[in-house]
């Protein structure tokens, strides 16, 4: 398969039966399903706990500039 | 230098997005020991060079720029070794077995990491976490338009694979409302 995207996209045609992705647009319905399961699975991520290495290393970063 | 009240404001600014850090970061390297020491490299960074943050400009697509540039340069170094033998790699997900439903994710993941790169990159950036296409074609470096053809290949790849058709229909659903975890 090509995945030469970086060329000039095309403006949102509606040509049925074209090899050519740019081409083809999703009915609204189908953008609007496959955008509900992408941020179910995102998330799911976005939902996980967070272990404490972030917060720890946030409060030393806060902590040497205090001390700058 | 920022008073110590704004350093504080940018700490707490900080914290809140370590979810979405960690998430990105996660469908860029699939692996999440090394999302989470991108995301540690990306704050670190984000505080050395927070005085060159424009106040009241778009925190999160900073952050994710400066998280997307280390992944690149890392990734030149070969400090992250992209091993995708199976497909699995992208977005890698804590599905657990034997829930209802989740085989559909399952698929949706599997979907997902079929996508090129620079598809997955753009799908995530405007359809997940919702940014502009201008924005996302900033923190990309290409133009509106080539964000906006990434996004539909994407799209029209994944409606294929997990027979989305016109009418809607879908691998099933049971009936389940998605969770929108985040703020559009």
């Amino acid at each position: 398969m090509h995945q030469n995207d970086d060329n000039e996209p095309k403006a949102n045609g509606n040509s049925q039966g074209s090899s050519n992705d740019d081409h083809v647009v999703l009915p609204v319905e189908a953008q609007g399903r496959i955008g509900q399961h992408l941020r179910r699975v995102y998330g799911e991520i976005l939902a996980e706990p967070l272990p404490d290495k972030f917060s720890k290393l946030l409060s030393e970063l806060a902590k040497s500039e205090r001390k700058e | 230098m920022s008073s110590p009240t704004d350093s504080s404001d940018l700490q707490k600014e900080l914290a809140q997005l370590v979810p979405n850090l960690r998430a990105f970061a996660r469908s860029l390297c699939g692996n999440a020991d090394q999302a989470d020491d991108l995301v540690q490299e990306t704050l670190v960074k984000a505080w050395r060079s927070r005085t060159s943050f424009a106040p009241g400009s778009n925190l999160k697509a900073w952050l994710f720029t400066i998280l997307r540039n280390t992944f690149l340069s890392e990734r030149r170094k070969r400090k992250f070794e992209v091993h995708d033998s199976d497909g699995k790699l992208a977005m890698q997900l804590s599905v657990k077995g034997n829930q209802s439903g989740h085989m559909d994710l399952l698929d949706f993941s599997k979907a997902f990491a079929t996508l090129p790169e620079e598809q997955r990159e753009a799908l995530i950036l405007v359809g997940a976490e919702g940014f502009a296409y201008e924005d996302a074609a900033l923190m990309c470096g290409c133009a509106v338009g080539t964000i906006k053809s990434r996004v539909n290949r994407a799209r029209v790849k994944l409606a294929e694979l997990l027979g989305v058709t016109d009418a809607g229909e879908l691998i099933s659903d049971n009936g389940e409302t998605p969770t929108r975890l985040h703020a559009p």
